[in-house]
């Protein structure tokens, strides 16, 4: 075994182990873990086989391989980030929601609560 | 400062209203809820509530979380008060005044500013164009005689952005019907940032009719001031709009008649 793949299954299998510990003491919801759980295998499978990297570049065209690595590391970052805008823009619009109505409920509750202080 | 005396301008309104599902407001037997959207604004707002009661409307103020004296204001003067939580933004201020009218049997929603700019005594002559037979489901009071140079920069750029043909894109000054209300207060239009092109073009998109009417000079006669008061402000405004107006460009194109 060289060092790298060493460095490389150490830094999967403590993602998996922090990863595993977040969702048993319900940190992380199991939909949020799969996605950094299929990081960890991909860091795992890169790190161990390292040739899987170079084939890849090869077939993409990259002479330097260890670049392709930084375009993927980029890639799924970007697409995590994008996902997160989603949710961000979903729970804002929710929350804008459940403000109006909040509102419109708190001005009928005060006007019913008048009402029957009116009566008795 | 305040114009309390003025809330008794609708006597009976809650026994009218008595058999409604939701509980009835001040001026909710109102055919028409003037929805006004506050936000710091207790200087003027009492003195708009007034007036649109006065005029037998039914006035709902909805505070956009206000650090002065504008909920208390508001309700002194006779006004149905909506809280917000946390500033929210002047279109879901709206939205919220518009989800609270549409329990309310009344037949037309205005919206107007509450820092005085806007006359409600303009308010009957935008509702005459739409007791018509081919009347528009929105009108809007316009007010196109003095605007400085950024705003009418601005109103060439959104008009040539939107494809829209309105003059005063900007005016929060609005007359809706029902059916312009019911399709506004969806939860897919919440996330508008502001009442103007992103509404008009909604309403466009669903092919409804937009009609427009000048409104007689106030001498704060400037909708938007808070955007219009800076470049960058301006820049953002225009970016904005560019880009929903550019998203949603065709569609609107292909589905009005």
């Amino acid at each position: 075994m060289i060092p790298l793949q060493v460095f490389a299954g150490a830094l999967a299998a403590a993602m998996v182990v922090l990863i595993l510990w977040m969702i048993r003491r319900d940190r992380l919801p199991v939909s949020h873990s799969l996605w950094w759980l299929t990081v960890s295998v991909m860091i795992a499978l890169f790190g161990l086989v390292p040739e899987l990297l170079d084939a890849l570049a090869g077939m993409v065209g990259i002479a330097y391989a260890p670049s392709l690595l930084f375009v993927l590391a980029i890639l799924t970052l970007l697409i995590k980030v994008l996902l997160e805008d989603l949710e961000l823009t979903t729970n804002r619009r929710r929350l804008l929601r459940l403000a109006q109505k909040t509102a419109i409920l708190e001005e009928e509750v005060r006007q019913l609560r008048e009402r029957v202080e009116g009566q008795s | 400062m305040t114009m309390p005396g003025t809330s008794q301008a609708n006597p009976g309104g809650e026994a009218e209203a008595a058999g409604a599902r939701v509980v009835p407001i001040r001026g909710a037997a109102a055919r028409v809820i003037v929805v006004i959207p506050a936000r710091d604004e207790e200087a003027d707002v009492g003195t708009i509530v007034g007036k649109v009661l006065a005029l037998g409307f039914g006035a709902v103020v909805v505070d956009d979380h206000s650090s002065d004296g504008t909920r208390a204001v508001a309700r002194e003067a006779g006004a149905t008060v909506l809280e917000l939580p946390f500033h929210a933004g002047s279109w879901a201020a709206i939205q919220a005044g518009m989800r609270y009218a549409q329990h309310c049997p009344c037949s037309h929603v205005v919206t107007l500013d509450a820092d005085g700019q806007h006359n409600p005594e303009d308010i009957p002559g935008l509702l005459g164009l739409m007791a018509a037979n081919d009347a528009p489901n929105v009108v809007i009071g316009a007010c196109v005689g003095r605007a400085n140079r950024r705003r009418r920069l601005a109103w060439r750029a959104l008009r040539w952005l939107s494809g829209l043909r309105i003059d005063d894109l900007t005016s929060g000054f609005r007359v809706y019907d029902r059916t312009a209300v019911d399709l506004l207060v969806s939860q897919q239009h919440t996330l508008i940032e502001y009442q103007d092109v992103g509404v008009l073009l909604c309403l466009g998109h669903a092919g409804l009719n937009i009609a427009e009417v000048d409104v007689s000079m106030q001498p704060r006669c400037h909708g938007m001031s808070r955007i219009f008061n800076s470049w960058p402000m301006v820049a953002y405004y225009l970016l904005y709009s560019a880009l929903i107006g550019s998203s949603r460009r065709r569609r609107v194109k292909g589905e009005t008649t």
